[in-house]
């Protein structure tokens, strides 16, 4: 547009996270955002007849896009106000619907690479709400601990000595703050622990006992003593602790929180992989356009070329190519005529068919899938934290120490055994043994998501230090998922001479040949004859060519011998190219294997992992890409069909193992959900980012290297992090036990421990950015 | 000292109405977006014309 847009470019960081960009508009998209029950449902209406809208976009990441995206007021004529809010990638619209429509708006967005997601919610999403009520919950409860602390010091450094009512009145305004700090701020550790404690009843067991057990015990103890010191006006107050350990404990889960909306975690992804209108087909010969789900099996549906078909169910008439690689990752395109079964989510490539519906909505097989997807994804059990798994232990062992520290005095001065028991109970309350899970975590998603790696959950770090066996997609994970020529022997120019007589083609091979020529010849071919299984055969530049099998087109001259069975015997497809009656080359096809997948295969091994091979695909090439990545033979599966994988995962798991999947695509969808952990890949389709527990959106695999290595980083800060807590506690446990813990001293500790969990968290060495060029 | 009496609960109060403050921020979704706003700043309301401004400069100068 003008110079504004290169100068902002590089105003933030560059956050090179997210797919590029597709010019094409969506067109089914396009036509839904018209429909009048979008435009009621998520609107609201404003004065004038103006709209207000949200839309989610793809591809916002910088300064540059706000600025692109704000001018929008400035060119498409009926929208007042623009505003994107870049964390979420979200465009707050206020529009007229009488002078412009939603998809025009969407329209020019797209223009510049910025699609719209067809993901819609309001304002108010459950996890913005959250966040906000943290984050009020953390404020009051910083600003009450301030003030306690304020009169805590006045009151150590000597304030009201000769003043008894000075003194009084200073604990008892200590007192009225720490009581909304409680009840505000401590409700969210005394709600889990209450519910872990019943969960620890009911199952007579001290291991589901929660870190915030004693957490809990030591606020409540704290609190409740010197609560009593005041009112009796005798004894030690502890409220400035106890207020800071809430406020502290309230940050480090905050910040957690806001770590993982990073990853984002939305069903609503989910349903951009079916098409929500279909034309349906009235018994009258007129169409109808209407919600999918409200098909009914005997419907007949019209399905126009590029769109994606809505129902499971069998071509009625036309003739068309289906590509179902969004199902089954195989990329190359099917015939389908009349009497072929569809599913739902496939794409209708090139021309116009009617299909009578078997299924729709729900009941397809896209639908199933992702209704398991969705299903076992809240029913499965939640992986306790390092720290939390060590609470049980934890409060028996403080508790036990009480008991000790209670004997203990009861034979040197019973006098003092509440103070020394309760400084003991305030000095070990896990405060910096709660922060250091939840800091090193945050601190190292936050790291991994800037560097293009989305860590849905922190159990997956945990998990993937104890991964042994990986199990790999072959088709778009280990190679490219598309077919190129890899080799060519002997005459290249007959290749573009075979070329101009494959284009024109949809077989694999003929595309191969095609990306090939492409800008290198304008040679042009004709009289083309199809031999379904062997080959081509046409003219070009009168020169007769053709191109096929080395069975059909027959003996290969001797300097050619050699390639064409090395070319055989390396598995690829091998076709030769013969023109007037002359072999002229052989030419070896592939898909070819992603340029650093057996970097990423040695690093893994040489880790001790074991690696599985799967594949949709022949056994013969599994094979064949495994062994040249250096997979042994007997890992290598071929003929896997979605659920076949799913239970090869869950077999692996049953014996034992704990499993890593990677992989892409919606047929991947359920071994990502049954395997310990889940990392979908680059250009992976929107089901399987939700199916899985991490997703990367940067090309390659290094980034899944990476996230092995990387996350051991982060376990070791971890471990850091919680032997250093747990030193402070036991000191502490032991200067209690003494006899030498006063409130002062407490006020002193706690902090200066927290604090240094809280550096050794942000100064981990994790997930670092490298020179990254844009 | 016994101006403390009166000074503490007039403190309390100020940071009070700092707290209530904080809540309607965040209640009103100031804090939903942290990054955005700061960049705006950097645009220009109007788009404008470049050789203008030269002008204007060699003109004041």
């Amino acid at each position: 547009m003008d110079e504004t847009f290169y100068r902002l470019r590089d105003a933030s960081a560059s956050r090179t996270l997210f797919r590029p960009a597709r010019q094409k508009a969506n067109e089914p998209l396009m036509e839904e955002l018209d429909t009048d029950v979008f435009v009621e449902s998520h609107s609201s209406v404003l004065d004038g007849g103006y709209h207000r809208t949200h839309l989610y976009l793809d591809g916002v990441h910088c300064a540059a896009c706000v600025w692109l995206v704000e001018r929008l007021p400035g060119d498409v004529e009926g929208v007042r106000a623009a505003h994107l809010n870049l964390p979420r990638a979200r465009l707050t619209l206020e529009w007229d619907p009488s002078t412009t429509k939603l998809s025009d708006i969407a329209r020019w967005l797209n223009g510049f690479g910025y699609p719209v997601q067809p993901r819609v919610d309001g304002e108010e999403a459950p996890e913005s709400r959250e966040e906000r009520h943290l984050l009020i919950r953390m404020g009051v409860s910083w600003a009450l601990a301030g003030n306690i602390m304020l009169l805590a010091f006045a009151l150590y450094s000597g304030l009201g000595k000769s003043d008894l009512g000075l003194y009084t009145a200073a604990r008892w305004a200590s007192l009225l703050l720490a009581i909304p700090a409680i009840l505000f701020g401590g409700r969210v550790f005394f709600q889990k622990a209450y519910h872990s404690i019943r969960v620890a009843w009911r199952d007579r067991s001290i291991r589901h006992l929660h870190m915030d057990t004693p957490i809990s015990i030591g606020i409540l103890v704290g609190f409740v003593s010197s609560a009593w010191a005041t009112i009796t006006g005798t004894g030690d107050v502890w409220f400035d602790s106890v207020a800071v350990l809430i406020a502290a404990l309230l940050s480090a889960r905050w910040l957690q929180l806001r770590a993982r909306r990073l990853a984002g975690n939305s069903t609503e992804q989910l349903l951009a992989l079916l098409p929500t209108l279909a034309r349906r087909i009235e018994p009258d010969g007129t169409i109808t356009r209407m919600r999918a789900d409200d098909l009914k099996p005997g419907d007949l549906v019209e399905i126009r070329a590029g769109e994606l078909i809505p129902v499971d169910g069998n071509i009625t008439s036309g003739l068309s190519l289906i590509n179902s690689a969004v199902l089954t990752g195989e990329s190359k395109p099917i015939p389908g005529s009349t009497g072929e079964f569809v599913h739902a989510g496939t794409t209708n490539e090139t021309g116009r068919i009617q299909v009578r519906v078997v299924s729709s909505g729900s009941q397809t097989k896209v639908g199933r899938l992702l209704s398991w997807v969705a299903d076992s994804k809240n029913d499965r059990p939640r992986i306790l934290g390092l720290a939390d798994r060590v609470g049980g232990l934890f409060t028996v062992s403080i508790l036990a120490l009480a008991l000790l520290t209670a004997i203990l005095w009861a034979y040197l001065d019973p006098g003092n055994i509440a103070p020394h028991v309760i400084a003991l109970l305030v000095i070990t309350c896990p405060c910096a043994l709660g922060m250091a899970t939840p800091l090193a975590l945050a601190v190292g998603t936050g790291r991994a998501a800037r560097k293009g790696i989305f860590i849905k959950s922190e159990s997956v770090i945990d998990w993937l230090n104890h991964v042994d066996a990986v199990v790999l997609d072959k088709t778009g994970t280990i190679t490219v998922g598309r077919m190129a020529i890899e080799h060519i022997a002997g005459h290249e120019e007959s290749v573009l001479l075979a070329a101009a007589i494959e284009s024109e083609s949809i077989h694999p091979i003929a595309r191969a040949f095609e990306q090939y020529a492409e800008g290198k010849t304008n040679y042009a071919g004709s009289e083309k004859v199809h031999h379904p299984g062997n080959g081509v055969a046409g003219r070009v530049d009168q020169k007769h060519v053709r191109v096929g099998s080395a069975a059909w087109i027959g003996r290969a001259p001797d300097h050619l011998k050699q390639d064409l069975l090395d070319g055989i015997q390396s598995g690829n497809t091998t076709v030769l190219v013969e023109v007037d009656q002359i072999v002229e080359a052989v030419v070896v096809i592939s898909d070819p294997v992603r340029e650093n997948a057996s970097m990423l295969i040695q690093e893994i091994q040489e880790s001790g992992k074991s690696i599985i091979l799967c594949s949709g695909d022949h056994e013969e090439t599994t094979a064949r890409i495994g062994a040249r990545l250096g997979i042994p033979q007997r890992a290598c599966l071929g003929r896997h069909s979605p659920e076949m994988k799913r239970d090869l995962i869950e077999k692996l798991s049953g014996e034992g193992h704990i499993v890593a999947m990677v992989g892409d695509g919606v047929n991947d969808a359920g071994a990502l959900q049954a395997a310990h952990v889940g990392i979908a890949v680059t250009d992976g389709s929107s089901a399987s980012q939700f199916a899985a527990d991490a997703y990367t959106t940067r090309a390659g695999l290094e980034t899944i290297a990476e996230l092995f290595r990387e996350s051991s980083g982060v376990l070791r800060v971890i471990h850091r992090n919680l032997g250093f807590s747990l030193l402070y506690n036991v000191g502490g446990g032991i200067l209690a036990i003494a006899g030498f813990v006063t409130p002062l001293v407490a006020a002193v500790a706690m902090p200066v421990s927290s604090f240094i969990v809280v550096l050794s968290s942000i100064f981990q060495r994790t997930f670092r950015q490298v020179d990254q060029t844009p | 000292m016994n101006i403390l009496y009166f000074l503490v609960p007039l403190a309390l109060m100020l940071a009070a109405l700092g707290v209530w403050a904080f809540v309607w921020s965040v209640k009103s979704g100031q804090f939903d977006d942290v990054e955005t706003p700061g960049m705006r700043v950097l645009f220009d309301d109007e788009l404008q014309e470049p050789s203008k401004s030269d002008e204007t400069e060699q003109i004041n100068s």
